[in-house]
């Protein structure tokens, strides 16, 4: 009886162990985006190649998450970072033009970044690859990308995220630049790196 | 000059009609591929004269590209125009000929209107005189034609 009795008690404690374990806990932060964070845009034409730089992130935006604990997922709510197209300075003064009239900057001035959400985060890495999920908002036209960020903690509870990814002009229903009866072209596809220096606020 | 109308019979005109024909069109077809070489040829040897052609001056490609194709034989009309009424006064072989009509077509036609051009709109002088030869070199094609086709 007294057996038995111990092998309850024990099942019931390895069950209630368990459980607490299943249930999830979340925890709130907020990333507060910084100044030296910038935006890389590599492209080729059938000319040369170029690259279109914002080297300034001038707004104060705030990324705000909540953390699975458990899972280590960041889920981001209203966190955007948004980029004045005609800041884009691409060190040649037509394709500079060109490109924020590909863009269409006069309609749409703001390219968006809004962070959906990053799996297996955690707040102290050494150049831990992660894979995150953002919607990329440019000329009226959301496409949603996996990206994966390149993670270093920083001291003073800053991290950096590096990443990169492929787009198209046709990814956001624009036209590649084209002159001349389209005998100078620009390639469709363009690479945007990112490096993005946040502050962690607890 | 009763007997020299009479020499023009309706065969030989359609002949002489459909040689004119024939001059203007291959001129047209050679200064096209003409000026889509010189084009390549500027886009690998002077990359940043050609990176200009991204200034928002410039027309987007689209719907007007027909037109910057069919300018050769726009160009070539004229040409064959000004060959017919004044071959005559041009001397010599057909090479000198040809070269004549260019430097013709050159000082008349292209350096008043580029001139024009680069004071109105915001291009380079280089570009504006890869402009001038471009045409230059056009019209001494055309004239080598008319030169062999109707001398």
């Amino acid at each position: 009886m007294r057996t038995v009795f111990l092998i309850i008690s024990l099942a019931f404690f390895v069950n209630a162990a368990f459980i607490k374990k299943s249930v999830p806990t979340y925890s709130m932060a907020k990333w507060v985006v910084e100044r030296n964070s910038s935006l890389n845009i590599q492209g080729e034409t059938n000319i040369n190649s170029f690259e279109c730089d914002v080297i300034e992130y001038l707004k104060p935006d705030t990324l705000v998450y909540t953390k699975n604990d458990a899972t280590k997922k960041l889920s981001f709510t209203n966190s955007c970072l948004s980029i004045d197209i005609k800041r884009f300075d691409c060190h040649n003064k037509y394709i500079t033009e060109d490109f924020r009239s590909a863009l269409k900057a006069d309609e749409n001035p703001k390219l968006k970044i809004v962070f959906v959400s990053i799996e297996q985060f955690s707040s102290s890495c050494d150049n831990q690859l992660v894979k995150g999920t953002v919607d990329i908002q440019l000329a009226q036209v959301t496409k949603r990308v996996e990206i994966a960020y390149l993670v270093n903690t920083l001291p003073n509870n800053r991290i950096q995220m590096n990443g990169s990814h492929v787009f198209s002009f046709s990814d956001f229903n624009l036209k590649a630049p084209r002159k001349l009866a389209g005998l100078i072209k620009t390639k469709d596809e363009i690479k945007v790196n990112f490096k993005l220096f946040f502050r962690a606020i607890l | 000059m009763s007997s020299i109308s009479n020499t023009i019979t309706p065969s030989t005109k359609n002949a002489r009609m459909s040689k004119v024909l024939l001059a203007w069109f291959l001129a047209g077809i050679i200064m096209l591929l003409l000026g889509l070489g010189m084009v390549y040829v500027c886009i690998h040897l002077f990359p940043r004269i050609a990176d200009e052609y991204f200034s928002p001056v410039f027309r987007r490609a689209g719907e007007t590209d027909w037109t910057f194709y069919v300018h050769p034989f726009i160009l070539s009309f004229g040409l064959k125009w000004f060959w017919e009424r004044y071959k005559g006064i041009l001397k010599g072989g057909f090479l000198l000929r040809a070269l004549e009509v260019a430097v013709v077509y050159g000082l008349v036609a292209l350096l008043p209107i580029l001139w024009l051009t680069f004071s109105a709109i915001d291009v380079s002088v280089k570009m504006t005189l890869t402009w001038f030869l471009y045409g230059i070199f056009q019209a001494f094609a055309a004239g080598v034609v008319f030169a062999k086709l109707n001398p």
